[in-house]
Parts: structure tokens; sequence; C-alpha cells
């Protein structure tokens, strides 16, 4: 796996985590199952998001932002069987020799990587 | 919905070797993934800690976090008879660890309600130390179906 797809995948974790933070219900949850946090977790994530954003190239980071406001569900999958993750249409045999390298689905334009 | 249903004996340690927080959520995963992912997983878990430490005391901890590593709802059980150091809220070295990974969609809110049934169960786990009686995975997954039967 590469460090690119490494990245956009922690960029991809830390938005569920935020995601559920912000949910009041979910919040409301962990309180009351006695999850305690030091400050705000959603302020403390957006911090570490910055940062994590800073390793990830501009154009990447963009596509990024452009996938998961398209599909609001997740921009980056893993290639199954070879089938996509997120859209499970066939993707070419000829992408799978590039393991490591950034590729989109042809299909549905998320990024996907090979596990 | 019953905990018991979602717990596998092979998803069991009950002799857990690591004493440090992040030797422990590898530990946990290894029952999972023993692929690269469960790196990622882990670090995404570590975040979690960071935000606060999911050890709730009394020497329970339930760290829990959002995959597409994880393709379903997952429930990872480890003890620890030596404890871990796991910054608990009440300092207090954790025995008992319920780990959940749960995908990002997650039709009926599972994971929530994963969440709040562990965290019931492990208050019935703790009366007069009941978690530390089994002696194998069929054993604790019989303990805790016997404990929901009785709610």
């Amino acid at each position: 796996m590469s460090e690119e797809i490494r990245c956009l995948l922690e960029l991809q974790h830390l938005d569920y985590m935020i995601k559920d933070w912000r949910n009041t219900e979910m919040r409301r949850e962990f309180q009351k199952i006695g999850f305690q946090t030091a400050e705000d977790p959603v302020e403390m994530l957006l911090k570490k998001r910055e940062e994590l954003v800073k390793k990830i190239s501009p154009v990447l980071y963009q596509m990024y932002q452009r996938i998961i406001s398209r599909y609001n569900d997740w921009a980056i999958v893993p290639v199954l069987n070879g089938f996509c993750g997120g859209c499970f249409s066939k993707v070419p045999t000829e992408l799978s020799g590039q393991r490591g390298a950034v590729y989109n689905c042809p299909n549905c334009g998320r990024f996907i990587y090979w596990d | 919905m019953n905990l018991y249903n979602l717990l596998k004996p092979e998803c069991i340690n009950l002799s857990l070797s690591a004493r440090k927080k992040k030797d422990v959520l590898l530990e946990l995963m290894g029952c999972i993934r023993k692929d690269k992912d469960s790196d990622l997983l882990v670090s995404t878990l570590l975040k979690r800690e960071e935000l606060g430490s999911t050890g709730i005391g009394k020497g329970v901890a339930i760290p829990h976090g959002r995959s597409l590593v994880a393709d379903k709802l997952e429930v990872v059980v480890g003890r620890s008879d030596a404890g871990v150091e796991f910054n608990a809220i009440d300092k207090q070295p954790v025995h008992l660890f319920f780990l959940i990974v749960a995908p990002p969609q997650d039709p009926g809110n599972q994971y929530l309600i994963t969440l709040g049934r562990v965290a019931v169960i492990c208050q019935e786990l703790l009366k007069r130390k009941l978690y530390e009686k089994p002696q194998t995975p069929e054993e604790f997954i019989a303990l805790v179906k016997e404990i929901e039967d009785g709610l």
C-alpha cells in the first residue's frame, strides 16, 4: 500500500469518526456508556484532519472532497475479487498490475486500491 | 439484539500477553485481521483513544472504530490476567476488552446498539468478577448468553 493510499484511508477513517462525534444520538450514547473526552472531540479531530491533509497532494485531496460530496459515503475503496468495493463494477484487469499506485474506478470515480 | 450471537470463539482471547495499549490493540485485531490493514485499523483506534480513553473504569475497555476494512460488525473479546495500562478513566489496569469494529455504512445502527449492549453486559460481567471464570471461549460465550437470558 503506497503512502498516498494510506493517507487517504486514514483521512477517510478520521471523517467517519468526525461524522460519529457530530451525531447527537451517538454522542449521547458514548457519554451514557462512560466514554470521557478531554476537550471538544470534533475540534480535536478536525485539527488532526488538518495535519493529515498537509501530507496529501492538493490534487488528490480535491478529488477526495469531490468524491465524498458526490457519494456521501466513501471515497477510497478496496478492489475485491476484481470488483470495485464502492460500485461493484468490474475493474479492468490491466489496472491490477499497478498495485500501489492511486487509481480511480473507471465507473464510479472512487479511489481504488488492492488489498 | 443479543451480544452472544456476535461472539465467535476465534475472536475471544482469554490470555492476552500484551501489556501496553498499542500492543493489546494489535493483539485483539489479530483475531480478525492478520494483514497490513490491521495496522491501519489500529492507527484509527489509537486516534480514537487520543480523544479520551475507552477504558471506562473497573478494569474494562471498549475500543471501537469504523472502517471499510471491516465488511461487517465484528466484536473481539480479550482478557488479561496481568492487566494492561490503558489510561482508563480510573487509572486502573484493564483486564477485560471488548473491541468493536464496524463498517461505515451501518444499517439499523448496529454499531451504536452493540456498544450500548456491551456496556450493559460488562456491568454484569464485573459482578463478582464473573468474567474471570470462563476457561475457554465457548464458556465465555455461554456466560454472556446466560447473562443475556437473565436480563
